[in-house]
Order: C-alpha cells, then sequence, then structure tokens
C-alpha cells in the first residue's frame, strides 16, 4: 500500500507541476459555470413573474368588476400589471418588451352587456410571449364566462316561468362562490435552481476530464518505459494501479470540493449538507474513475486513451443533462440519459438541495456504485482480452 | 505554395486523429439533433393530471388548453414526477368529485408546483375549471335562489344560451424566427457558430506541438521566411474551421432541410467567421507554451465566448444589457449574420455588415498574433 501511497504522490506532484490538472479541474469549470449562470440565469427563471397591461376604454360597470378581478389576480402573486392609457400605448409597451400581452375593454363595453347585446374584450398578444398571451386571453375568459353565468342563469328562470326572480338571480350570481378552489400541494423543489446546475454540471462534466489523469499516467509510464522499471521492483502489481486510481480519486474529489465551495461563495450554488454531498463526491469519483479505467485497460498511447475518453465524456455529458436538463424532454432521452451517472449525479444534488440527508440520496449512491462495479469487470475483462 | 502546403498539412493532421472525427462531423450533428428534439415537442409546459376518471374531472381536462396533459394513475408518482422537472406542474383532483358538487359541496383542487413552474399553468386550469362547470355553476345560482335540487336545474340551463363577453386575440409584433424555419434551423445556426470557432481555437495547441517537437524549428532551416510559416499556421487553423463549417451547413441542409439561404451570404458569413477563429488560435497559440493548457482554455473560451455571444440562447432572450456585452464577441455578429440569412431569407447585401465586423476583428487580431507567433518562433 506504502508504494501506491508514493506511486500517487509522485503523480500528483507532477499534476501539481504542470498545472493542466488546476486549469482543467478549477479554473475551466468555475469560470464557465460562472459565465452560463450569469447568460442563461435570468432566462430560465424569467418566466416565473409576468407583467400584463390593460386599458380601461370603457369606464363603466362592467370595466370597474374587470378591475377588481385585476387586483385579485394581482394579489395571487406571480402577475403583476400596468394600466396603459390607449391600445396605441400598449402596443407600444409590447413592442419595447416591457409586457407580454395585454386586454382591451373597449368603449360600450358596460352598456352592452347591460342591454344583453353580444359584447367583447380585445387581447392584444404579443407574438413573442405565448405564455403572456395565454394568461391574458384565460383572464378575460374567465371574466367572460362570470358575466354569462349571471345572463344564464337570468335565462333559466324566465325559461321556468319564473321572470320575478331575475333581480334575485343576478344578486345570488355576484356572491356565488367557486365550486372548485386551489389548494397547494406539499412538495419538495428537486429541480435544481440555475446557479446550483451549472456548478454541478459543470463539476461533473469536468470530473471526467479530471480523472483522465491516473489513466493517462499509467500509459504515461509505459511509452516512457518506466512501468516495465515499476514491474521490476519489489512492490505488487496492483500497487500500481492502485497508485493510478488514488491519483484520479484525490484530483477528483479535490476539485469536485474546490468547486462546490467556489460556486457557493461566487455565485450563490445550493449544493445542501455537505457530509452527504461529499460522500456523493468520493462516489461519483470512484464511477467516473472505474468507467475512464475501461478505456484505460484498452487504449495503447496516452494521446490514443485522452481522445477516447474526451469523446466518452462528452457523449455522458451530453446524454446525462450537463448541458441541459434532460428532465421534461423526450421520454426516450430521460431513459437515456440513467444511463450516465451524470444524470444520478444531477438527481443526487437535487435530493440534497431539497433537505434530503443521505437516506434520501441511497439510490443515487447505489446506481453510481453500480457504474463502479460494472466499470471495473468491464475493465477487468477487457484487459485479459487485449493482453491475449 | 509552401503557404499552402502548411495550411493542408493541419487539414490532414485533423483527419489523421480519430477522436476528432467525433468532435468535428458527430457531436455538432447529434447536438443540432437534440435541440432539434426539444424544440419540436412544442414548448407548451406539460401538466400531469391524476384523477378518479368522473365526468366533472374529465371534463375539465379536455378542456385545458395550451399545455400538454398528460394522466398519471398514481397521486404519489405525480408529485415526485413534478419534483423532479419530469413535468411542470400537476394537478390533482379529489376522488368523488362529481356527487360532491352535484350535492352542493366545494372542493379543492390539489396543485403541484415548483418555483420554475410558468405562472400561467394556474391561469390556464383555472379557465378549463370555469369553461367545464358553467352549468353546474349556473344551475346552482338557479336552484339557490328556487330553492330546486341542482340536479335537476342543470338541464333547464344546458338549454339557455347568452351573448357573455367575446374574447377576441389580435397578435402584434414581428415572429423571431420567421413563419416556416424547420425545427432544426435555430440549433443548426448556434451550433455552427459555436464548432467552429471552438474546433479553430482547439487548433492552437496543434500550434504549440509543433513548437514544442520542433517542426517549426526545422522548417525556419529551411529557406522558408517567417511569414510564410505564419501565413501557414494561420491558414491550417483557417481551412479546419471552415471546412467544419461547410460540412455543418451541407449535412443540416441535405439531412435536416436547414434553409441556410443566399449560398454568397452563407459562404461570406462562414469565411469571415472561419477566419477570426483562426486569427484567435494564433493569439492563443504565440501566448502558450504548454498545449495542455491552451486545450483548457481553448474549451473555456469556445464554450464561454459561445454563451456569451448567443449560441447556446438566442440573444433575443438576453437582457438589453447583456444584448450589448454579447456583441463583444464575434459569435453575436456571425448569429445575427445567420439568423438574416436562415430566419428571414436574406441575400449578401443583409449580411454585409456583419461580415466587415468580422473581418476587422480577424484582421487586428491576426496582426497582433502574427506578431507575437513570429516572436515565439524566432525566440523559442
Amino acid at each position: 500500500m506504502r508504494a501506491a501511497w508514493l506511486i500517487a504522490l509522485k503523480d500528483l506532484r507532477l499534476r501539481l507541476r504542470d498545472r493542466s490538472a488546476l486549469m482543467i479541474g478549477v479554473v475551466v469549470p468555475l469560470a464557465l459555470a460562472f459565465v452560463f449562470n450569469a447568460v442563461f440565469g435570468g432566462a430560465f427563471s424569467g418566466d416565473s413573474i409576468l407583467t400584463l397591461g390593460w386599458v380601461d376604454e370603457d369606464g363603466g360597470q362592467v370595466a370597474d368588476a374587470f378591475g377588481q378581478i385585476v387586483d385579485a389576480v394581482a394579489a395571487d402573486g406571480g402577475i403583476d400589471f400596468v394600466s396603459a392609457a390607449d391600445a396605441a400605448e400598449l402596443e407600444e409597451l409590447i413592442d419595447d418588451g416591457d409586457i407580454g400581452a395585454g386586454l382591451v375593454l373597449p368603449a360600450g363595453l358596460s352598456e352592452a352587456v347591460e342591454a344583453g347585446n353580444p359584447a367583447r374584450i380585445e387581447v392584444v398578444a404579443g407574438v413573442e410571449a405565448p405564455t403572456s398571451s395565454s394568461v391574458a386571453e384565460s383572464i378575460a375568459l374567465a371574466f367572460g364566462t362570470g358575466v354569462e353565468d349571471t345572463q344564464r342563469a337570468a335565462a333559466a328562470v324566465v325559461a321556468s316561468g319564473t321572470p320575478d326572480l331575475v333581480p334575485a338571480v343576478i344578486a345570488a350570481a355576484s356572491r356565488a362562490r367557486p365550486l372548485l378552489t386551489f389548494g397547494t400541494v406539499e412538495s419538495a423543489d428537486r429541480v435544481l435552481a440555475p446557479a446550483t446546475f451549472f456548478s454541478a454540471s459543470m463539476a461533473v462534466f469536468f470530473l471526467f476530464f479530471m480523472v483522465q489523469f491516473g489513466v493517462t499516467g499509467l500509459l504515461d509510464e509505459r511509452r516512457e518505459g518506466t512501468l516495465t522499471r515499476l514491474e521490476a521492483a519489489p512492490i505488487p502489481r496492483w500497487s500500481i494501479l492502485a497508485g493510478k486510481a488514488i491519483t484520479s480519486l484525490v484530483l477528483g474529489i479535490f476539485s469536485m470540493s474546490v468547486l462546490a465551495l467556489g460556486t457557493t461563495l461566487l455565485i450563490g450554488a445550493d449544493w445542501g449538507n455537505p457530509i452527504p454531498l461529499f460522500i456523493l463526491f468520493v462516489f461519483v469519483t470512484l464511477a467516473a474513475t472505474s468507467l475512464i479505467g475501461v478505456v484505460g485497460s484498452v487504449a495503447r498511447t496516452p494521446e490514443g486513451a485522452g481522445n477516447l475518453t474526451s469523446a466518452l465524456a462528452v457523449a455522458m455529458g451530453m446524454v446525462g443533462g450537463t448541458f441541459f436538463p434532460v428532465a421534461g424532454g423526450s421520454e426516450w432521452l430521460e431513459r437515456l440519459a440513467l444511463l450516465t451517472p451524470h444524470s444520478w449525479f444531477l438527481r443526487a444534488v437535487g435530493d440534497l438541495q431539497a433537505g434530503e440527508g443521505l437516506a434520501g440520496i441511497t439510490d443515487s449512491l447505489l446506481a453510481l456504485t453500480a457504474f463502479t462495479v460494472g466499470g471495473l469487470a468491464l475493465g477487468f475483462v477487457l484487459s485479459r482480452v487485449v493482453r491475449r | 505554395m509552401k503557404v499552402w502546403t502548411i495550411g493542408m498539412t493541419g487539414l490532414r493532421r485533423l483527419f489523421r486523429d480519430r477522436s476528432s472525427i467525433f468532435f468535428v462531423f458527430i457531436l455538432p450533428l447529434a447536438i443540432i439533433l437534440l435541440i432539434g428534439a426539444q424544440f419540436g415537442s412544442g414548448g407548451a409546459p406539460e401538466i400531469l393530471v391524476h384523477h378518479d376518471g368522473g365526468q366533472v374531472a374529465t371534463s375539465i381536462v379536455e378542456a385545458l388548453e395550451g399545455v400538454r396533459a398528460e394522466t398519471s394513475d398514481d397521486a404519489d408518482e405525480l408529485v415526485e414526477d413534478v419534483e423532479r422537472g419530469g413535468a411542470s406542474a400537476g394537478v390533482l383532483f379529489p376522488d368523488d368529485l362529481d356527487r360532491i358538487l352535484l350535492e352542493g359541496g366545494e372542493a379543492e383542487i390539489g396543485l403541484v408546483s415548483r418555483a420554475d413552474t410558468p405562472a400561467s399553468v394556474r391561469q390556464i386550469v383555472s379557465a378549463a375549471v370555469s369553461a367545464a362547470t358553467a352549468d353546474l355553476r349556473v344551475a346552482r345560482i338557479v336552484a339557490d335562489v328556487t330553492g330546486r335540487p341542482t340536479s335537476e336545474m342543470v338541464p333547464v340551463v344546458a338549454g339557455t344560451d347568452a351573448p357573455g363577453i367575446e374574447v377576441e386575440v389580435r397578435t402584434v409584433g414581428e415572429s423571431l424566427f420567421g413563419p416556416n424555419i424547420s425545427q432544426f434551423s435555430v440549433g443548426a445556426a448556434q451550433q455552427l457558430v459555436l464548432f467552429v470557432f471552438l474546433t479553430t481555437l482547439s487548433g492552437s495547441a496543434a500550434l504549440i506541438q509543433s513548437r514544442q517537437l520542433g517542426v517549426t524549428t526545422r522548417m525556419l532551416s529551411t529557406p522558408t521566411p517567417v511569414r510564410t510559416i505564419v501565413m501557414g499556421e494561420g491558414l491550417a487553423r483557417f481551412l479546419v474551421g471552415g471546412f467544419q463549417g461547410f460540412y455543418i451547413v451541407i449535412f443540416t441542409l441535405v439531412a435536416f432541410g436547414v434553409d441556410w439561404g443566399s449560398p454568397l451570404g452563407w459562404i461570406a458569413l462562414l469565411v469571415a467567421f472561419a477566419a477570426t477563429g483562426a486569427a484567435f488560435a494564433m493569439l492563443m497559440g504565440a501566448i502558450f507554451r504548454n498545449d495542455q493548457q491552451a486545450g483548457g482554455l481553448s474549451v473555456l473560451f469556445g464554450l464561454g465566448l459561445a454563451a456569451l455571444g448567443g449560441a447556446m440562447l438566442p440573444i433575443e432572450l438576453f437582457s438589453s444589457g447583456m444584448r450589448r456585452v454579447a456583441h463583444l464577441t464575434p459569435h453575436a455578429w456571425a448569429i445575427d449574420g445567420f439568423g438574416d440569412l436562415v430566419y428571414r431569407g436574406g441575400t449578401l447585401s443583409d449580411v454585409a455588415g456583419e461580415v466587415g465586423v468580422l473581418l476587422a476583428y480577424a484582421t487586428v487580431v491576426a496582426v497582433l498574433a502574427a506578431w507575437l507567433l513570429r516572436r515565439a518562433i524566432l525566440r523559442p
């Protein structure tokens, strides 16, 4: 074991000296997480508050009632309203991107409704704001339905031969309570917030490049002839492999820990409870080392291994949702993602963000262990085949 | 002539290296395909619903508009699916809803949501509720006044008709992506810009390797002026990026039906942009001595500038301040140009401005890089 430590220590010193590990493990992912968060952070969460415009050209009773609805919707939160003087100003606001869509209560609306004539509300929909537009439309529709309810209730009492009940029915309609109300179902938020998503995804994406140093270290020794010398030394053969594995593990866990700390301070990422998080780092680094080790068992040169592992890391990172979230996309992509350690890691960080402890991420830890064991087995078999 | 030989050697090195086949030819198309698949799903938020199959709940779900509704059989599964981002929101209907409402009771619909659930979902569900329960609601108002049972009033109410208030939707503004673009167009233009720059920039490592291996010194020992070597290396980077861009255009045109518009237009843009990339690659190749560091920084700048320049998220979705920052990158100009061609059917004259800016960029950086590279070659 002492030999393994010495080999690892030598490799680590090498990596520290040429600064490449620092670059790939810390500087690049940290800078990218920062840039991605700055560029995309706003766009990811920008949809949660909408601003709609509205214009009262009517000035009558119906418009007053609509104003009360507007106040009630605004009080619910999530939607803000601005009022505009006329339809032209409303369109200008939409053009400038200040609001996505708006509502116009045209002149004569109250008159038409009170006379029982056809009336209309106009929704001005910005072509680039389908969400705002559909919200504006549903507010208008809901208001229209209320008016229609009253009119129909009145028509119904007339139809059943009791027209004298019309005033009573109008009064009843105005105090009618909704049949169905909305309640909030208690749930945790396991979808990573933008800052955390970019931090965690960059960390796990570059982890696969980081652990590569151990693997290519072995191939470097082979090319430079030092591997034969190591094999001739009075140390067990497994200690050479163990030394390289320790290099990968130390580099991987170190870079992830630094990134977790750095992104927490720099962009406010929320990685959850640090103790289960650290255990997660160990498990994901083991899985990455084992999978990259498979490549090492078949590659002949350090360049070949580097190229193959880069391709593998990028492909798995892409499918595993480190570039864009795969959840909510197509179903086959969601399934495919489960075949990458990346997706299990991000899932576990989501659980930690939701406040779970070690017990809450057991499924991810088990899945990562499966990758570790599978990679070791595959590497063992392949290296036998290649040696023959 | 020697310039050309050095340049073509760079291109040959690209094909010799098997991993670059993956990064240059397969990866960009895979990403365009993936983005196209996401784009194709329509963008309407997906919501999960759970109910006991009763009439009221079924008709509410049928009345949902502007969302993709999917039924989930298990309430707990629904909540977890929403928690993990499988759907934007969930709606849980109480059991026995039909009976409760007919007997005059009130009920609560459970809404499962997240911080990033669009505000529109609640409005959309609420609109569906009000549309689907109209008869029942009116019947209860009438029953309240006449004192007769609700179930008896439902058929009476169903026969009535009222003008109500009609909602008229008028769409204004100009569509960002034009009406007839393929689902792959947005991704194709973005990925072309991202990869051409990333690939040319990664070439800076090859430039450093040439110096490390002494190839550059050997070339100098022949009657070859430094100017030729510098120009040749620059040409090599340009050819690699230009070739990849050309390949992406042709492949997406044939396989995905992306309409790149006027050939003169995209060729001019591609040439100007590949030249800018090559200039930056020479700059990096001149500044750094360690090819691994240059490789890492290539990824950083390649992806970072692409994100800033709108090659990952359309610039139109940036805040106005961020939009100004974006136009410091060559990427933003290239994407503006490709946008004119792909989304708006522009021609060479429409992209002349963008091509000019890119060429100016390329010239300034190339002059600086050539000077630095000359120094690096002469004083190794």
